[in-house]
């Protein structure tokens, strides 16, 4: 090999080794760029519906009244969709979250592999169907019987919550497994050895040695929640009014936005996005709340 | 002629006594065999374990001295495809008779594992975890409980001003007495365990040994080791393993009172073995 030839090898090898770190890095920087960038936009969006209709009006107020033709003098009191968003997801957490944790108990502790296998594939496939499915389901299946077993509509926050609850069970159960499979093998032969029984084990030594992955799971299914747009949007009821039972007809932040964006300009579409402004802080604080769980966990270990 | 730990002649004792001796003896193992599906690993094991003695059981790596001590508490039960032939006398009970309550020989024959594994609580809740799981609610009985543990844990002055703090920032040696206060906490008569010293340093080895030393005044003990100064130092009896090829059983070479184990062994492994020629 002459002396070229090892440069002709040699350099492209070094050329393609910086292309591909330049470009995994533009790729990483594309991610960071386009969330600040929502950030800012929908900060920026939010200005004039804080300018026109006021802090106090919007943050304060549970009066939801657009006005189409002049935006800057309706009403845009986000108090409502705010209450039922929450509403909806305190509920879909306390029906989903027992359900995904208790499954993730069955799967890492009880199931014999082959009923395992079969319960994850359905988690999989839960995980899979389009959130509008469930919306589907929920207004034509489960709207009805609540309606007649509450002699209601049957919209509201139950429906919503039910919904929910479904919703979370993959992401719930996902996290939920993988924190209680890492309970080390030695604190259950410990329990066992002494004369626990199984559920004495589980309750006492697996649970609390997990606590915190599972308390990551429950926050982590609680963004999902709160997040949900589609399911929640065809069975709340799209109501202006406060959540004060669990059949009421109610909105949650998501729902407003996509059942007024249409027909929204100025202050009132303005308002929408202080709504998505307020949706993004809430999920900062899940990813906070995230940090602040784990990084207790590291420490204790 | 052999003697016994007291220096008392006793008549050479065969490998399998036909009958299991009540009284004398707290666990007999006749003719295990324990199989992992389709593997055998153990084959042939009898062992008689006398009350208030500490019996030692050596050998090589993975010739299943560990498996026979998870065998005598049932611990291989969690053990998928795990399966028990022969028996195992208790007291002149067969722990694998039919019916036979596993909670309760669990709280009668605890155990002590290889790498120390305190519960991720405090200190006080490692010790109460026992009592508590019997049902005891009373704290001043639980307070109590976890005093005497480890106080007979010899764990009790080093501890006893932060029983509140977390099992986990003790140290190795720690821990693995704070298991065995753990394990005594729950009154049982026999303690079972797996090379309690693999993980600790020379100096929290020597505590331990000290302290089973005073454990089997109240105690049974039964030890697994592959420290064999640390059988020899330990023990009154002495079980030797083996395997003969790889993938053969485990058996018992030889089983007696300690100091014929390590003096005059009458088998030739067994001398092979302790003078360190294998294994």
């Amino acid at each position: 090999m002459t002396r070229r030839d090892a440069a002709a090898v040699a350099k492209p090898a070094l050329n393609s080794e910086w292309i591909v770190r330049k470009t995994l890095f533009v790729f990483a920087m594309t991610t960071v760029l386009g969330i600040i960038l929502v950030i800012f936009f929908v900060a920026r969006e939010s200005i004039p519906a804080l300018r026109q209709v006021g802090w106090s009006n919007i943050f304060l107020s549970a009066t939801w009244n657009p006005n189409v033709s002049n935006p800057a003098t309706g009403h845009y009191g986000l108090l409502v969709p705010l209450a039922g968003t929450l509403a909806a997801t305190l509920g879909g957490i306390i029906i989903g979250g027992p359900l995904a944790i208790g499954t993730a108990i069955f799967l890492t502790q009880i199931a014999p592999p082959r009923t395992g296998k079969l319960v994850v594939r359905g988690i999989e496939l839960l995980a899979g169907i389009p959130s509008v499915i469930f919306g589907w389901i929920g207004l034509v299946v489960l709207v009805p019987m609540l309606a007649r077993v509450t002699n209601t509509q049957g919209y509201g926050i139950l429906a919503a919550s039910f919904i929910l609850g479904i919703m979370i069970i993959p992401t719930v159960t996902t996290i939920a497994k993988d924190a209680l499979e890492t309970v080390p093998e030695e604190y259950k032969q410990a329990s066992f050895g002494m004369g626990a029984t199984r559920w004495q084990t589980i309750y006492k030594v697996i649970l609390p040695s997990a606590k915190e992955g599972l308390l990551v799971a429950l926050i982590l299914g609680i963004g999902r929640a709160i997040g949900e747009t589609m399911a929640v949007q065809l069975v709340i009821g799209n109501a202006r009014q406060f959540p004060n039972s669990l059949t009421s007809v109610t909105s949650t932040l998501t729902s407003r936005i996509v059942t007024d964006m249409g027909e929204s300009t100025g202050a009132f579409r303005s308002a929408l996005f202080v709504q998505g402004l307020v949706l993004l802080i809430m999920a900062m604080v899940i990813i906070l709340l995230i940090r602040l769980v784990t990084r207790k966990t590291v420490k204790a270990a | 002629m052999q003697t016994d730990v007291e220096g008392k002649s006793v008549a050479a004792r065969p490998l399998a006594t036909p009958e299991p001796q009540h009284g004398r003896y707290m666990i007999s193992i006749r003719d295990l065999d324990l199989f992992y599906g389709d593997f055998k690993a153990l084959e042939d094991i009898n062992v008689d374990v006398e009350h208030n003695r500490i019996t030692a059981f050596i050998g090589p790596s993975g010739c299943g001295k560990s498996s026979v001590l998870r065998s005598i508490n049932r611990l291989n039960d969690l053990v998928k495809g795990a399966r028990v032939e022969g028996q195992v006398f208790l007291d002149g009970e067969d722990i694998y008779g039919h019916g036979y309550d596993v909670v309760e020989l669990r709280k009668r024959v605890g155990m002590v594992f290889q790498r120390p594994n305190p519960f991720p609580k405090s200190i006080y809740d490692n010790v109460a975890y026992g009592p508590r799981i019997f049902g005891v609610r009373d704290r001043a009985e639980l307070d109590q409980v976890v005093e005497e543990s480890l106080v007979r844990a010899a764990l009790w002055d080093e501890v006893k001003g932060k029983l509140k703090q977390s099992a986990i920032a003790l140290s190795g040696g720690q821990q693995q007495r704070l298991c065995i206060a753990r394990v005594l906490a729950v009154e049982p008569e026999g303690i079972l365990l797996d090379e309690p010293c693999a993980a600790l340093d020379p100096i929290a080895t020597q505590r331990i040994e000290d302290l089973l030393q005073e454990l089997k005044k109240t105690y049974t003990i039964v030890i697994v080791t592959h420290n064999m100064q640390q059988a020899a130092r330990l023990s009154d009896y002495t079980a030797f393993f083996m395997i003969e090829n790889q993938g053969d059983p485990g058996r018992i070479v030889e089983f007696g009172p300690t100091n014929t184990i390590f003096t005059t062994p009458e088998d030739e492994r067994t001398e092979r073995y302790i003078t360190g020629r294998f294994g």
